[in-house]
């Protein structure tokens, strides 16, 4: 990936960035006097961890600056280089999701990790994580609703502003929801043949989080869909937020914008008027999100709708012209499944209402 | 002229001379152990020569004691070069991929697939490819999350032609066992015990 040619933020100045290169997510944080928060990880073009990347080349010390890395989920699209960046984060809090506690899950984990096949398992970079915490004697905290991942009083940073963030998800009645069906998971699968660890279609672990300085917030939304239930999903967050303040005044919309993650009580009760939305693109199975659909329905809602990256990278460029024939020839049809990294940065000095943009790399706006 | 010569011409010879012809041998062409000769062992022996002599090329030459190319012909007529269809068939694989089933249509199925060359086996590709081409044995293994390797190549058939190939291989992986659970579980536990667990609020 190109340096982004960014300069630093003012140690007053808050910045939230979202990397977001088609297949993956990322977001760093600046919550005053060059403290940064890292929430999941991705990769970019050149295959490095880009949280790291990019904070790099706005010449910060990730070794002692960043205060706090975590993952929103265990789903690949949100851990991918994760291992890496805790490990040159060396003074931040390491947080994952309560699920990563529970030995049932980590076994899931395993009994597919061990299997002949070079592709990644799905779990690889969550189980490096965790051995790498066990070597290094280094805490992990877990995540659940109302956990509070990091804190700064009034005061301690150059802004002067409170900062936390908070974990929002998921609800007590999700997680033992989850023990259960992973408890389950043994007797379903004996004498079935290994394969590789699919993303199910429900993202009931992803820890939403609040980030509030002041009187401002920011939601991040993870992949927190809804579910029918009024104790799980959006609708558990929104009941236990009832009357809470601050609202939101940007939002990293959940789950790459899809129509399942869209809750009408976010928007009203969550978020202020005129939020400014920012949306990572995915694909699975040939599939795309947002949809049109989607972009349409965020263009109602929010004041400013910004997308990460527009472009996928051309796969074929670096193949021997004898397989392009051939796959061309074949019909099989080949996409990429990953696009050029792009990201977007959102800066503002609270209190002031609305952040300045920095589109970078294909980002673009809805 | 050894009489043995005349007799045996080289078609006779079989390959496997442990088995013995059917003409009768002398018995000093025996060894030790009453096993027959290879054919280089019976050209010798029809020129008189020692195996110490007998360094290089020696089919086919003539002494002039006796015609010993009605023994042996020499190698190049005895070994023709292969017809071109005898020609072992041969890839060369110009690509591959390995990969897992995504996601299942009614007449397709997505592929995510990484290049086995990449460092990080990180997907980075996605294919679609036609049911209908599966054979009836990868039809069965076909399900999400089923490894598959993706290779194109070009083919070289026995008759010397090449053509662009491309080859989908449904991975047959062993089954889950209750004892891989049991282990699962046993290092899962030892893993999460040794990890220092931060409850604070």
């Amino acid at each position: 990936m190109k340096a982004p040619e960014q300069k630093a933020p003012r140690q007053n100045e808050l910045e939230i960035t979202v990397f977001g290169p088609g297949y993956g997510e990322c977001i760093v944080i600046h919550v005053g006097s060059g403290k940064w928060v890292v929430v999941d990880s991705c990769l970019d073009d050149d295959g490095k961890p880009v949280a790291v990347s990019y904070l790099r080349s706005l010449g910060v010390a990730v070794e002692n600056d960043v205060c706090s890395v975590s993952a929103s989920h265990w789903h690949d699209d949100h851990i991918k280089g994760l291992a890496r960046v805790v490990a040159e984060c060396r003074s931040a809090r390491f947080a994952l999701g309560s699920a990563l506690k529970r030995d049932e899950f980590v076994a899931f984990l395993l009994l597919h990790e061990d299997q002949p096949a070079t592709i990644d398992r799905g779990g690889t970079e969550l189980l490096q994580c965790l051995k790498q915490a066990k070597e290094n004697k280094r805490p992990i905290k877990p995540l659940s609703e109302d956990t509070l991942v990091v804190d700064f009083d009034e005061g301690c940073l150059s802004h002067g502003k409170r900062v936390e963030l908070r974990a929002l998800s998921p609800s007590g009645s999700q997680y033992a929801d989850f023990l259960r069906r992973v408890g389950d998971y043994p007797a379903t699968q004996i004498r079935k043949p290994k394969t590789r660890i699919v993303e199910p279609n429900r993202n009931d672990l992803s820890v939403a989080m609040l980030f509030t300085v002041g009187e401002q917030a920011v939601l991040l939304g993870a992949d927190l869909e809804n579910t029918k239930d009024a104790d799980k999903g959006w609708k558990a967050v929104v009941n236990s937020r009832a009357g809470r303040r601050p609202l939101g005044h940007i939002y990293k919309i959940p789950h790459h914008g899809s129509n399942g993650a869209h809750n009408a009580d976010v928007w009203n009760k969550m978020l202020a008027p005129k939020t400014w939305a920012v949306v990572t693109p995915w694909t699975k199975g040939g599939n795309t999100l947002p949809k049109d659909s989607d972009k349409q329905r965020l263009k109602s809602l929010a004041h400013k709708v910004y997308l990460t990256s527009t472009k996928p990278r051309n796969v074929k460029k670096g193949y021997p012209r004898d397989v392009v024939k051939h796959i061309t020839a074949s019909g099989i049809k080949l996409s990429s499944a990953v696009y050029s990294g792009g990201h977007v940065t959102l800066r503002w000095i609270p209190p002031a209402p609305e952040p300045t943009k920095t589109l970078a790399n294909g980002a673009a706006s809805i | 002229m050894n009489s043995f010569a005349a007799q045996v011409p080289y078609d006779a010879i079989p390959d496997d001379t442990s088995q013995g012809p059917e003409t009768e041998l002398p018995e000093d062409l025996m060894d030790d152990y009453g096993r027959l000769p290879d054919r280089m062992h019976l050209a010798r022996y029809a020129t008189g020569e020692s195996d110490n002599e007998t360094q290089g090329n020696i089919i086919g030459q003539d002494t002039g004691e006796f015609d010993v190319d009605r023994l042996v012909a020499p190698l190049s007529a005895r070994r023709p070069p292969p017809s071109p269809l005898l020609r072992a068939r041969s890839f060369n694989p110009l690509m591959e991929w390995e990969g897992y089933v995504e996601s299942i249509g009614d007449e397709d199925f997505v592929v995510k697939m990484a290049d086995v060359r990449s460092e990080n086996g990180l997907p980075s590709e996605m294919a679609t490819f036609s049911k209908e081409d599966l054979n009836e044995y990868d039809k069965d293994l076909l399900q999400e999350g089923a490894i598959v390797r993706w290779v194109i190549g070009m083919e070289r058939l026995a008759s010397g032609q090449r053509r662009r190939v491309s080859m989908l291989h449904f991975r047959r992986l062993p089954a889950h066992t209750a004892a891989d659970f049991a282990r699962a579980k046993s290092k899962a536990q030892e893993l999460i015990q040794a990890i220092d667990w931060d409850e604070s609020t």
